[in-house]
């Protein structure tokens, strides 16, 4: 496996596996229609802050091991499957904004109705934005890694 | 998923004449990785023109020499 792919992994997994970990914790609040746990926002950063230090760590461990390899330019194969990657991330993304901006759109109306806290709203306005970037960031690992397989 | 192009290469047995240079080596020289020169080698990679003609030059070939177009 090489440096490129080594660290494709390292940002699909991490980025999965600690998002994973906050959308399920926060969701267990607000599963069954209660509100949002007053301390998401600290969990967010918390996490956030623990997927930039475990991928710096782990990318640091693999270039290490990688030597020379880690510092050399990517090639144009490595280059191909990084274009292509992020191709498809964009669209991804664009999916995901539109999505969110019908998402903010509905909630700014339960909030002029009533029927929805400002708090609330925020939560699942910042929580929605927070999935499209997530989705978009695994799609470009995924893809990137399905493309440097296929070809390797 | 799509499939492999039809561009078949030489360079297995070109290496093999260039005292067994290695995937490596052949990288080295040519600034690609060693996985890249190998997914050339399978004819799972079509390396752009460029990249085709400094293969070819490592050798001392022509890039038809070393490239071909396989009809299916």
């Amino acid at each position: 496996m090489t440096f490129r792919e080594a660290s494709a992994w390292i940002t699909l997994l991490v980025s999965v596996a600690l998002y994973g970990w906050y959308f399920l914790d926060v969701g267990e609040d607000v599963i069954g229609g209660g509100a949002p746990g007053a301390g998401w926002m600290g969990r967010l950063v918390e996490t956030v802050i623990a997927i930039v230090v475990l991928e710096i760590v782990l990318t640091a461990i693999v270039a290490a091991r990688a030597g020379k390899a880690a510092r050399a330019p990517q090639d144009e194969r490595e280059r191909a499957a990084g274009l292509k990657a992020t191709a498809v991330a964009y669209w991804v993304l664009l999916t995901g904004v539109i999505s969110a901006a019908v998402l903010v759109g509905i909630l700014g109306g339960l909030v002029s109705t009533g029927r929805m806290s400002w708090g609330e709203a925020v939560f699942w306005g910042l929580n929605g934005l927070l999935l499209v970037l997530v989705l978009s960031e695994a799609a470009k690992s995924g893809v990137q890694i399905f493309q440097l397989r296929r070809t390797a | 998923m799509a499939a492999p192009p039809p561009i078949r290469n030489h360079i297995r047995r070109l290496r093999f004449e260039h005292g067994e240079m290695t995937q490596a080596a052949l990288a080295d020289a040519i600034g690609m990785t060693r996985q890249t020169i190998a997914a050339v080698e399978a004819g799972k990679y079509a390396p752009s023109l460029e990249a085709a003609f400094r293969i070819a030059r490592v050798f001392g070939k022509g890039v038809d020499e070393v490239f071909w177009w396989e009809e299916r």
